[in-house]
């Protein structure tokens, strides 16, 4: 049986203000191609198949076209929601599509109920983990424990004792921050009390994990493996190879993964220069079409930059304003906040309005601040 | 973002519909709204933000004032909105809630809210049409929502210097939804009821703890308090309580304790006199009894007690005795009934027994006998059975050869006519033909006679035809006659009379017709001869087949014959069946003969045998019956005898053994001391009142015993002493009183000593687990103080002022480009974090530095043109960061509502010199305005018409 292992699609994000339900369609309907071309049997998403949890009708019938054409090719789909996504949105009419070989498993508490499939070798149970918000899956999944790893252990562990009573192979789509990780500047966080990460211990016992929420394609072990999105979306990721998984399992399960890289619809470039400089220098000429983030180092402070950029690079969509020499005396704010996480912001702030250091008990206060927040937002 | 198209229609001032083409009027990159107050300059840019949005700016925001209350009631509010962003061009249409008349009836009913987008140009979409989609899709492409559309794009009168001099709490609002943190604000919020739920707890846990404290001092009995050591000292006073009362207790016990003692004494001192006077009235009554003549009785009985069961055997045999003489009468009784006068008893027995034995052998031929008379019985039914049955055969073997030569003439018969059958059919089919060949050959008949009719009338109508041709030929060569040339005839070239045509004339055609017409009779004719031909040699063919046979005859014949061949086969079956019949009757009449001559030789050898048989018989049977009687009456007799012979033995024997007991009875009482049996039998007693007098006698002896011994131990007693118990016991019990009540005190101070000490380890655990939860509430309180600018917070600045302050100082150096030139150098804008007054939370000010006088102060004290130069100056500086950050949906039409006339003509130059630059990268500016030297100035112009019956645009375009 053959696999393609893709996740964090996003569908509907965009990028500095520019939509990119263009650049989405031509990345992902190539995976159709691939499903053809490689003869994949089944692909997984391991979640954010959207990127908020409520779509506009433009990104929801994207997906949809990209879905059929991957089921056109022959392949069957299991999803799992992410952080992003709204299950129960994306899990509606999940009985009729299943029907139709897409499969949403949605539902925390069916997590241990596979989809099964089959080959000449026999059954392979591809059981989707729905991504855990701790404090409902905690009440669902009947486990006292606060945070991620806890709930994710339970999950894990429900789907071997399920295992246990089948003989088959299987595969697991989980949607989590996996110690050994490394994130991208556009993952929001799913911390809870600052803890957001999980052991790849959780995950042992299954034949293949197929990781979803962190961007950067990444092996964790040969059988544990993050595909990253298939787009990049922020600019540091620009240097990312963006890229899907090709599992295959014969009789006594994993053979071996393979690498396919996917088209780049439109590069990413950062430049920097005073405008004057990027506007004429003829070496940017590769990167006319690239989406650009432009770090002017103007001593004065450029006007209408931005438009000015777009006559050259049509698709620069971020400008930053960094003299050479260092900002004016009168912009320490911007000094400090530029560049920094708002963690690091905020401790900071502490330090600067109180003349002292946050200690680490205030630090965790300010880390759990902002990652109830981020989830809130998205609600 | 790029506007091209406005229609309204019943909106705001105007009626009618209305039409803005910003395309043409943006050409030149600036243009001019203008027209009179309240004309309705402005509700053209509420109509673009209604269009986008579904709102307008400011306090114009009611939307459903929007209605224009001079339009007809039957035309719909309606604005259209024809712009591109991203590069998708599409059309907004909008039309707000209104009352429209009823289409039956008066009054009025409402209208819903309705909103549509079609897409135009750039993207292959279906169209949204629910207000939220249509609300989602134009916030995601713009990039920004409405409050921030306002504050960039659309410069609304009033509120276009807001920003300006708003304070610290009001910019923030803004500037955090421009730059999209309100992430910040959440946290701090966040925060704010984080504290507010630590504190509901903690006050809890501080309740439970206080709570606690006075249950420690109810405990204790005292009154609580908060002074340190409190609950030390309150612990030691019970402790020294405790120690009182155990000191208290230990006294009192040691009194009571003596007292115990004497009351002890006293008591066994009372117990053995009472016990020395019970002992000797015991004595008294014992040595009182009559006991002597219980131990003669007792001797007396038990020497009678062997007397007594011997006695009882002698009756037994007594009774065995009279059983053996009932016996011996009954069995010489059943031998007289057998006639039995004789006495030698044992020998008339062997006697007859012998004689039995001699009869045997006859008993069994007698048996025999009766068995041959039952099958001689039996033989003589058969005989007569196998007679009859021989009977019947015979006759009917009789009958049955002449069925079976009858049966056999049928069958011939059958056969042959079935042999003839074939030549019979040929027969019988031709005289069925022939009544219809013979209508056939008349029907030919017929045919061909109308034929031959029909060919001669033909042939005559071709003949008469033929010749008029002829008749007629002139003519015809006449019409073929052409002018100079030569006729077929006579080869002039001239024709000076050519015959005229004339009306039935005959052609060639009508010629042709006719022959025709005579070949198809003819041809008729010879067909219908044929059918009559055929239809005679029919007749013939039938007439051949019935030969000289008449055609009923042959029919009748054929008939018949068919009839007899289909019995055929129901005759050879009743043929062979005769046949088998008599071969089976035959063979049983064979076996019958047989067993008859069996039957009859077995009959007659088996009655001589019995003949010879019965005589013997007859002679051995005596005066009986038969033999077997005679035989079972002699064994009978010999069995009687033996029995009572039998029976006087045994009476003989019980008799002598009565009279033996008898004598040993008189002997034992002898033995035993008695005169006679009497006497020894009245001396004996029953085996359970022998018992009782034992005991009687070993209890007088016990009693006898006890009394002795309680005389001898307690010798020195005196039993006329006394002693007074009651003084005694009334002083131990009031001594164990005294004990027991200062017991009961050491135990109450205990338990409160223990109960105290249990709550106070409690209370103390509680003091303890506050502790943590008081630092951690501190610490969340002095964290949220200084989050939400207060506090510990020295520059009196919010996270979110603190995140946007960076912001804003950009802003603040974009807007001074603008501003410094517009001043013509004088003013530039520098951001300040100072608090405002009154300890107002600060972070976000902005003040103006003036170059005239090197010092800066607050952007409020500007006067009205300079306030207006400055706001431009901002609202463009913040424009321009914006778009750094998203840079996605540049905003390429700007409007400007009013604030013109506030400027000197000089100051509005340099203003119309910048917004002259804002045109160069290819946006759009629109002033409203109703300043006249901007009429001047900007070629390109909409203005608006204010009339009674509401306002009307007009272009000028250059």
């Amino acid at each position: 049986m053959r696999i393609l292992h893709t996740s964090d699609w996003h569908v509907g994000r965009t990028f500095h203000g520019r939509d990119l339900l263009v650049e989405q369609e031509s990345v992902l309907s190539g995976l159709a191609d691939l499903v053809s071309s490689e003869k994949v049997d089944v692909v997984v998403i391991s979640g954010d198949l959207y990127d908020r949890a409520v779509p506009s009708a433009d990104a929801v019938s994207l997906c949809a076209r990209v879905l059929m054409r991957i089921r056109a090719a022959g392949a069957r789909i299991v999803i799992t929601p992410g952080n992003h996504d709204s299950a129960a949105r994306i899990g509606v009419f999940g009985e009729f599509a299943a029907a139709g070989g897409l499969h949403l498993r949605t539902q925390i508490s069916l997590l241990d109920k596979p989809v099964e499939l089959e080959d000449e070798h026999g059954p392979v149970a591809v059981y989707g983990i729905p991504f855990l918000e701790p404090e409902p899956a905690r009440h669902v999944l009947g486990v006292a424990d606060k945070g991620h790893a806890p709930v994710l252990g339970e999950a894990m562990r429900r789907i071997r004792a399920d295992l246990a009573g089948r003989s088959a192979r299987s595969v697991v789509l989980a949607h989590a921050f996996v110690t050994g990780g490394a994130p991208s500047e556009s993952e929001r966080t799913i911390a809870v009390g600052g803890v957001q990460d999980v052991s790849m211990q959780v995950f042992s016992g299954v034949d293949y994990v197929a990781l979803g929420h962190l961007h950067g394609p990444q092996t964790l072990a040969e059988n544990l493996r993050y595909s990253g999105s298939p787009l990049a979306y922020s600019f540091s990721e620009a240097r990312q190879r963006k890229s899907v998984w090709l599992v295959e399992l014969d009789a006594g399960g994993l053979v071996g993964v393979e690498r396919r890289d996917l088209p780049v619809p439109r590069r990413l470039a950062t430049l920097t220069g005073t405008l004057a400089e990027v506007l004429e220098d003829p070496a940017h000429a590769a990167v006319e079409d690239h989406f650009l983030s432009v770090v002017l180092t103007d001593q004065v402070r450029p006007m209408d930059a931005l438009r000015q950029l777009q006559t050259r690079f049509e698709h620069a969509v971020h400008v930053e304003w960094r003299p050479e020499q260092g900002l004016q005396h009168n912009m320490t704010y911007a000094e400090r906040v530029r560049g920094r996480t708002d963690e690091e912001v905020a401790c900071c702030f502490v330090s600067d309005a109180r003349g002292s250091e946050p200690s680490s008990a205030e630090m965790s206060l300010l880390r759990e601040a902002f990652a109830a927040v981020a989830r809130e937002h998205e609600q | 973002m790029r506007l091209h198209r406005l229609e309204l229609t019943a909106f705001g001032p105007y009626p009618r519909p209305e039409v803005v083409d910003f395309d043409s009027l943006g050409a030149d990159g600036l243009f001019l709204l203008h027209g009179d107050t309240g004309a309705g300059k402005t509700t053209l840019l509420d109509a673009v933000a209604f269009a986008l949005f579904g709102r307008v700016p400011g306090a114009r925001g009611d939307v459903k004032k929007l209605r224009c209350e001079y339009a007809d009631p039957e035309v719909p509010t309606e604005v259209s909105l024809e712009l591109t962003v991203q590069s998708r061009r599409f059309r907004i249409v909008r039309s707000p809630e209104f009352d429209r008349p009823k289409k039956r009836g008066g009054g009025f009913t409402t209208q819903p809210a309705k909103c549509s987008l079609t897409w135009l140009e750039g993207w292959d979409g279906e169209g949204i049409t629910r207000i939220d989609d249509v609300a989602r899709a134009v916030e995601d492409l713009l990039g920004m929502s409405y409050e921030q559309f306002f504050q960039v794009v659309l410069l609304p009168q009033g509120e276009f210097a807001k920003f300006l001099r708003s304070d610290t709490a009001e910019r923030e609002v803004l500037l955090e939804k421009l730059f999209g943190t309100e992430r910040f604000l959440d946290v701090e919020k966040w925060f704010r009821d984080k504290r507010v739920v630590a504190g509901r707890v903690l006050e809890e846990r501080r309740q439970g703890a206080s709570e606690l404290m006075h249950r420690v001092a109810e405990a204790a009995g005292e009154e609580p308090s908060f002074e340190p050591g409190w609950l030390e000292s309150v612990l030691e006073r019970l402790s020294l309580a405790v120690r009182a009362a155990e000191a208290a207790s230990e006294e009192t016990a040691g009194v009571a304790d003596g007292a115990d003692a004497l009351l002890a004494q006293a008591r066994v001192q009372a117990d053995q006199i009472r016990r020395v006077r019970e002992a000797r009235e015991l004595l008294a009554r014992v040595e009182a009894a009559d006991s002597a003549s219980w131990f003669a009785e007792r001797d007396a009985a038990r020497r009678a007690s062997p007397v007594v069961p011997a006695f009882g055997e002698i009756a037994k045999l007594q009774q065995s005795f009279e059983f053996a003489v009932r016996d011996e009468t009954r069995a010489a009784e059943a031998l007289a009934r057998l006639g039995y006068t004789g006495s030698a008893l044992r020998e008339d027995a062997e006697r007859y027994r012998e004689e039995a034995g001699g009869l045997a052998e006859l008993a069994a031929e007698a048996e025999r006998q009766q068995a041959d008379v039952r099958r001689l019985s039996v033989l003589k039914d058969s005989s007569y059975k196998v007679e009859r049955r021989l009977l019947a055969l015979n006759a009917e073997l009789e009958v049955l050869p002449e069925r079976l030569a009858q049966c056999r003439a049928q069958l011939d018969a059958a056969a042959e006519a079935s042999a003839r059958l074939e030549s019979l059919k040929a027969r019988a089919d031709a005289a069925e033909a022939l009544p219809g060949a013979g209508e056939a050959l008349e029907r030919t008949k017929n045919e061909l006679h109308q034929a031959i009719d029909v060919h001669q009338k033909a042939k005559d109508v071709l003949q008469q035809v033929r010749h008029q041709r002829l008749e007629n030929m002139a003519i015809e060569l006449a019409a073929a006659l052409k002018r100079g040339k030569p006729c077929a005839v006579c080869g002039s070239p001239s024709h000076p009379a050519p015959a005229q045509p004339m009306l039935g004339g005959v052609d060639a055609t009508d010629e042709e017709e006719a022959a025709l017409d005579e070949q198809t009779a003819l041809d008729r004719r010879n067909e219908a001869e044929r059918a009559a031909h055929a239809a005679e040699l029919r007749i013939q063919a039938c007439w051949e087949a019935l030969g000289s046979e008449e055609p009923a005859v042959a029919l009748a014949e054929y008939r018949t014959a068919l009839e007899l061949a289909r019995t055929r086969s129901q005759r050879q079956n009743e043929f062979v069946g005769l046949e088998a019949k008599t071969r089976d009757l035959g063979t049983e009449k064979a076996k019958v003969e047989q067993d008859l001559v069996g039957l009859r030789t077995e009959h007659t050898s088996l009655v001589t045998v019995v003949e010879e048989r019965g005589a013997r018989l007859e002679k051995a049977r005596g005066e009986h019956e038969d033999v077997l009687t005679r035989r079972d009456h002699l064994l009978r007799l010999a069995k009687a005898l033996v029995e009572l012979a039998d029976r006087r033995n045994a009476r003989e024997a019980a008799l002598s053994r009565v009279e033996e007991q008898q004598a040993s009875v008189a002997a034992l009482a002898a033995e035993a001391g008695f005169p006679d049996v009497e006497t020894a039998l009245a001396a004996a007693r029953p085996a359970i009142k022998l018992q009782a007098l034992d005991e009687r006698i070993a209890a007088w002896e016990r009693a006898r015993a006890s009394a002795m011994a309680t005389l001898e131990e307690l010798a020195e007693v005196d039993p006329a002493a006394a002693v007074d118990l009651n003084e005694v016991t009334a002083a131990a019990s009031s001594a164990r009183a005294a004990a027991s009540e200062a017991a009961t005190r050491l135990a109450r101070a205990r338990a409160a000593f223990d109960r105290v000490s249990e709550l106070a380890a409690r209370l103390r655990a509680e003091w303890k687990s506050l502790e943590p939860l008081e630092a951690s509430y501190a610490e969340l309180d002095a964290l949220t103080d200084v989050i939400n600018g207060r506090g510990q917070n020295s520059k009196k600045m919010t996270l979110r002022s603190y995140v946007l302050a960076a912001r804003l100082e950009e802003v603040a150096v974009a807007a001074s480009a603008r501003l410094h030139r517009m001043s013509q150098g004088r003013y530039s804008f520098v951001h300040s974090d100072s608090a405002g007054a009154r300890g107002t939370r600060g972070g976000l000010s902005l003040d103006v530095l003036d170059d005239y006088s090197g010092r800066s102060r607050p952007a409020k004290t500007l006067s009205g043109g300079e306030s207006f130069l400055a706001s431009l100056s901002l609202a463009l500086g913040l424009a321009d960061v914006v778009a750094n950050e998203t840079g996605g949906a540049l905003l390429d039409t700007l409007f400007v509502d009013e604030g013109f006339g506030t400027l000197d003509s000089d100051t509005l130059d340099i203003v119309m010199n910048t917004l002259d630059e804002l045109r160069a990268g290819g946006r759009v500016v629109g002033l409203v305005s109703h300043v006249e030297e901007l009429r001047q100035r900007i070629p390109t112009r909409l203005r608006v018409r204010k009339a009674r019956t509401g306002s009307t645009l007009e272009v000028s375009l250059g």
